[in-house]
């Protein structure tokens, strides 16, 4: 087998089969399914309570109006007990608890009054609509005592209008729908790409790391060079990220069309079709280029952050270079999105790395140009290839030198073994 | 055959191999010997293209490439395997680094295990080895893919004597194989049973380089080794000696200032009597060592 794939198949089974990376593949899914669960249970619980608080709220009207009456008792059937209405009656049935209050409904100086008395305070969505039908009754009483006439009332009906001669075009609010989603979605994009880049810029600094302080580093360049070690490693890693993403899309489209089939979401997802295919569209454009070159160049820059570490417990502190620089990188999209036009976000949105972060934003705010895109992923790939053929001169002293310097210390001492 | 010639090699301000030559001939086992800080750790690297280098290194007159490191065996003074890795896993993937396909690993490898009485079975995790035995696999690491070309830096360190005798048998059945070995090694012991040659280094520099015969002519014999009933006191008066040790009771190491004085030691002490043992020697290895680091200091 060439060496190269030695390499990358030894490093791609070793990872694949450890339990850190089945958990890693199963946490989000597990994560999103309990979410789900939780969130379905609450929704229906708090439904249900919403609407059990509501009718287990009983109360009795007495009132000597029959039109309320009839209105009230048909409306709130649940709720109103018929049996109940004299105020001897509906005092007993609340005392024993039968009924929660009792509402005291009459009319003086021609106004209607309600007085409630109760054990419990009145159910505040009962009172809002108590208090529209009975603003409705008063209105009519007043009318009626007013002793106008007709023509008078109709007088009186006649209310101001509104009218706008701005007619939205379907076609613009589509696109700003479009645009809102392409940002919303531009940003969920970011976070996985972050977590995804944050993942496995440290196993591939940790896996090095490993070599490197077990001290079978010296073992493996007896057998092949540097180059092709870090080469192996990377490619193994790169093959892993694609594994997690090729399972993701596949449970994506299982999910998509179980989750389509359920009528209510379902009817969902076919109004917003268009969007959906738009967003999605989106990702596969620049987006993906800037995914590819980001990731590819957080775990070259990783491989180099593994080999820097002397000592297999410090493993696990390989990538921290490279953890904190892409919390950076992602702040500076969160904190600076909002303002993508700035002269800063747009400087940063050349620089490699930040600009897989940022030039995707500026892409979804639509404020950049088709040559300002060309040149930043330019100036990406031009960076993979000074960052690869660094590699290739400095590498094998990054691995065989061993000190306890401090970061660029130790780039220096190992760039200088040789 | 291994060929160094001129070689140097220098850190910053500090000469790490100055002019370094020597030959491993084919089928031939040489150690190399020298204090910390020597030269021996950058031979190696040197000879694996580790480090860039003046001078000239070929095997079997080829500069060494990568397609050369194939026929080499390395093990190195810092060992360490990949400890969440069964045997079979690391011992693969070290051999397939080697140009070996792992077919052929699986037939031979059970044979190395018994021959190196390891512990454990293919599938045992290196993590659950002991330390010995951990030594073992790195062993059939640097072994099993027949190198043609075999450098073991330190090898001993760390071995109970068992275990020393094993690595042995391997250096020798390797040598029988056709193999050309350099080894590095602070005990001298292992030099004298083991070495067809030996070369010193001191501060970069070659001092000794020979056969344990050669090495030990450029020597006077002048270590007496007795069995006598007589005292250091009595010892220290005699003529022409220097330094009495007490080796155990009544075994003593005279140093003599003359290596033909020893007829006339040997009448002064058995007075014509029956003496157990009296041996005249050039000094052992550990003694050579001793003086060339101290001659060059």
């Amino acid at each position: 087998m060439n060496k190269l794939n030695v390499v990358i198949s030894n490093t791609y089974k070793e990872q694949i089969k450890s339990k850190s990376f089945i958990i890693m593949i199963l946490s989000p899914i597990i994560i999103v399914i309990i979410a789900g669960i939780i969130g379905y249970f609450v929704s229906t619980s708090s439904n249900s309570n919403d609407s059990s608080d509501k009718n287990d709220f009983k109360i009795a009207m007495i009132t000597k109006n029959p039109e309320l009456v009839k209105s009230f008792k048909q409306k709130y059937s649940s709720n109103v007990i018929k049996s109940i209405d004299t105020e001897i009656k509906a005092k007993k049935a609340t005392k024993s608890g039968k009924i929660d209050g009792y509402l005291n409904v009459y009319t003086k100086n021609q106004q209607i009054k309600l007085k409630y008395s109760g054990n419990q305070q009145f159910d505040d969505e009962l009172k809002k609509d108590l208090m529209i039908s009975i603003n409705q009754e008063q209105q009519k009483l007043n009318l009626k005592n007013s002793g106008i006439n007709n023509r008078q009332i109709n007088q009186l009906k006649i209310k101001p209008t509104y009218v706008s001669d701005y007619h939205e075009s379907k076609h613009n609010q589509e696109k700003e729908d479009q645009k809102d989603m392409i940002i919303g979605a531009n940003y969920i994009y970011m976070t996985i790409l972050f977590f995804l880049t944050l993942t496995y810029s440290s196993i591939v600094a940790t896996s090095i790391a490993k070599d490197k302080g077990s001290k079978t580093a010296e073992y493996i360049l007896s057998s092949i060079d540097a180059f092709t070690y870090f080469s192996g490693k990377v490619i193994a890693t790169i093959l892993m990220l694609l594994t997690q993403i090729i399972i993701y899309i596949i449970l994506g489209l299982v999910a998509y069309r179980v989750i389509s089939e359920i009528s209510s979401i379902g009817k969902i997802i076919n109004e917003n079709q268009h969007m959906i295919n738009k967003v999605i569209e989106n990702m596969f454009g620049f987006n993906l280029l800037y995914f590819i070159l980001g990731a590819v160049i957080i775990i070259l820059i990783s491989a180099i952050s593994g080999a820097l570490v002397g000592k297999v417990e410090d493993s696990s502190k390989a990538a921290q270079p490279v953890s904190i620089f892409l919390l950076l990188c992602f702040y500076i999209n969160i904190f600076l999105s909002n303002n993508s036009d700035a002269l800063f976000f747009k400087i940063v949105s050349y620089i490699p790395v930040i600009s897989t972060f940022t030039m995707n934003t500026r892409i979804a705010n639509d404020n950049v140009t088709l040559i300002g895109i060309l040149i930043s992923l330019l100036i990406s790939f031009v960076f993979i290839i000074i960052c690869l053929y660094w590699v290739k001169l400095n590498y094998k002293g990054l691995l065989l030198k061993n000190d306890d310097s401090g970061f660029f210390k130790k780039i220096k001492n190992a760039v200088n073994y040789k | 055959m291994l060929h160094i010639e001129n070689v140097s090699k220098q850190f910053n301000d500090v000469n790490a191999l100055n002019n370094v030559s020597f030959d491993v001939p084919t089928g031939q086992i040489i150690g190399l010997i020298g204090q910390n800080g020597a030269g021996k750790s950058t031979t190696f690297h040197s000879i694996l293209n580790f480090i860039k280098y003046d001078g000239k290194i070929t095997l079997d007159n080829q500069p060494i490439d990568q397609n050369k490191l194939e026929v080499i065996g390395y093990l190195p003074e810092e060992r360490g395997l990949l400890t969440d890795l069964t045997i079979k896993e690391q011992v693969i993937y070290f051999a397939e680094l080697k140009g070996c396909s792992k077919k052929n690993i699986l037939k031979v490898l059970p044979d190395w295990m018994e021959k190196f009485e390891v512990k454990g079975n293919l599938k045992t995790k290196i993590k659950n080895l002991s330390k010995g035995n951990q030594q073992k696999v790195q062993l059939i690491c640097t072994l099993i893919h027949k190198p043609k070309f075999i450098i073991l830096d330190e090898p001993f360190s760390g071995l109970d004597p068992v275990n020393a005798d094993l690595l042995m048998q391997a250096i020798f059945e390797a040598k029988a194989d056709g193999a050309s070995i350099i080894f590095s090694s602070h005990n001298m012991a292992n030099f004298e049973e083991v070495c067809d040659n030996l070369v010193m280094l001191k501060n970069g520099r070659v001092v000794l380089n020979g056969t344990i015969e050669e090495v030990k002519g450029q020597f006077k014999k002048d270590h007496i080794y007795v069995k006598t009933p007589m005292d250091i006191e009595q010892l220290n008066n005699l003529k022409h000696i220097i330094h009495v040790s007490k080796i155990s009771s009544n075994r003593y190491l005279l140093k003599i200032d003359d290596e033909n004085a020893g007829r006339e030691i040997f009448n002064q002490i058995s007075h014509g009597e029956y003496l157990e043992e009296f041996s005249q020697q050039a000094p052992s290895l550990d003694d050579i060592f001793r003086r060339e680091v101290l001659n060059h200091e």
